[in-house]
Order: structure tokens, then sequence, then C-alpha cells
């Protein structure tokens, strides 16, 4: 293959015949720059801001609650992940307890020692990461 | 979002395919024909999967930081599998690279030994993978 550069055109000839292709090298090169700066952006954009839509509500106990150790304790809820969630996590005291991966349930507390109490539930992504979207609460257990 | 589950989807590729070869490349070398004859070339790609399971491992701890600050949450079932993959993983990549250092040393029988325990571990860190997935 012979190449000839002709003012910002190439000519090719190919098995003794030419082939008068006209390639404009400005267009490639802004196209390649345009093609990696979307790239770049496509992967560097939107980090960790505007998480969207998505929800968790603990409906049951209500926060500030003072529970009886004695009686059977529900944790009742409600997850909507959003776009970027896949499920939820349930806390005690910021220990992991649980995985809810229904939207819409109740978990029985097991084992709630007397005190303050935090408990949270928190839409996690598929690779178990908190996304921002969560409910704390604050219960005493006598 | 699209850029964050791109980037989860192709470090996950990448550790799939890596995973297939630990384990795929162990087994192959003895089964069902021994090839141990070819035991380098395994090796070195033993040696190159445990590596990309290592750093796409890694990768996805750092997507997760990168995206929301933070890793993932486990819990202690979860975190005891991580340990143990990250530990197979560790195992099978030294064993691999000592096999290539020094394997011309050792007789047939060593070298059996040898992918048996390179497939064993790519076995454990398999199992310890599924744990680690369903109970986070």
């Amino acid at each position: 293959m012979d190449r000839s550069s002709l003012n910002g055109s190439d000519i090719v000839r190919e098995s003794g015949f030419t082939l008068k292709r006209k390639i404009n090298k400005e267009t490639i090169v802004n196209q390649k720059h345009f093609l990696a700066t979307l790239a770049l952006g496509f992967f560097l954009a939107v980090p960790a801001t505007s998480f969207g839509q998505g929800k968790a509500l603990i409906i049951s106990p209500t926060d500030g609650a003072t529970l009886d150790p004695l009686d059977e304790i529900r944790l009742s809820y409600e997850v909507n992940p959003g776009p970027r969630g896949d499920h939820a996590h349930l806390y005690i005291d910021g220990k992991e307890v649980a995985i809810l991966r229904k939207r819409k349930g109740d978990y029985l507390l097991e084992t709630l020692s007397s005190g303050k109490r935090s408990l949270c539930v928190k839409v996690v992504n598929k690779a178990h990461v908190p996304i921002g979207i969560g409910q704390c609460i604050q219960v005493t257990v006598k | 979002m699209g850029a964050e589950n791109l980037a989860y989807a192709l470090t996950q590729v990448v550790h799939n395919f890596g995973a297939a070869a630990v384990l795929g490349g162990a087994v192959f070398a003895l089964w069902p024909a021994s090839r141990l004859g070819d035991g380098r070339q395994f090796a070195w790609l033993i040696l190159l999967a445990w590596g990309a399971q290592i750093l796409s491992g890694g990768l996805f701890g750092v997507t997760s930081f990168y995206y929301y600050g933070e890793m993932p949450d486990l819990s202690s079932v979860a975190m005891t599998a991580l340990v143990v993959k990250v530990a197979a993983a560790t195992a099978g990549f030294l064993l691999a690279a000592v096999y290539l250092a020094r394997g011309k040393e050792w007789g047939h029988a060593g070298v059996k030994r040898s992918f048996q325990g390179l497939a064993a571990l790519a076995t454990l860190a398999l199992t310890a993978a599924a744990f680690l997935r369903w109970f986070s």
C-alpha cells in the first residue's frame, strides 16, 4: 500500500488501482478527542451526588419508643431501593444483623439488651455498600 | 448510575474469568488426562488469573469507595468468607509463583501435589465467594 499525503487528504493506492479516499485528518483527530472526553466524562461523572429516589422507613417501633424485652419486638419496615439500590441491611447499634430482601415486611428483633439502642435500616447496592438512603431510630429497652 | 454499574460489571467480568481460570486451569492440568508436562503454561495461566482475582477484588472496593465513600457492609459470616477468599487467593498466587520459580527441581509427585493444591485453593475461594455474596 502506497500512501501520499495531500493537504490533509490521503490517496490510497491498492492492488494496482487508486482508491481516492479523502480522509480529513483533522476531523478524525477531533472525533477521537471527543470520544475520549466522552468516555472519561462517563466514568467520572456524578460520583457521590444525586442519589436519586428511594426510601427506607422504619414503621415500628417509633423513634424514642420504650420497649419491654419480654414482649416480642418486631421491626416493621418499608424500603424502596430506587435506581441505585438493591436491598437493605438492618443494623443494631451499628452492627449489621440482617439482610432485608423484601421491600416491605417485619423482622423479629432478638436479644435486645437493656438500655438505649440504635436501629437502622439502610438501602445498599448489589455490592452491599450503603448508598445514602436509610432511617435510624433510637429506642430504649427496659 | 450507568457508569457505576459499568464499572462494577467490567470488574465482575475480570473477576469471573479469573475464577474460571484458577479452577479450570488447575483441574484441566490434572484431569481427565494428566497434562503436567505442560505444567508451566498452566501455572502461568493460574498465576495471572489469581493476580486478576486479587486486583479485581480490590477494584470492587475501590469502586464502592469512589462512588459512596465507604466500603461494603459485611456481616460476620461474609467477612469470614472474605478473609478465607483473600487467604486462598494469596496462597494460590504464591504457590503458582513458587512452582514457576522452583518447579523444575520437583519430581512428578511434587508437581501433581502442587496442582492439586491449586485446585483445592480455587475450590475454597469459589465456595467462600458464594457465602460472601449471599451472607452480605
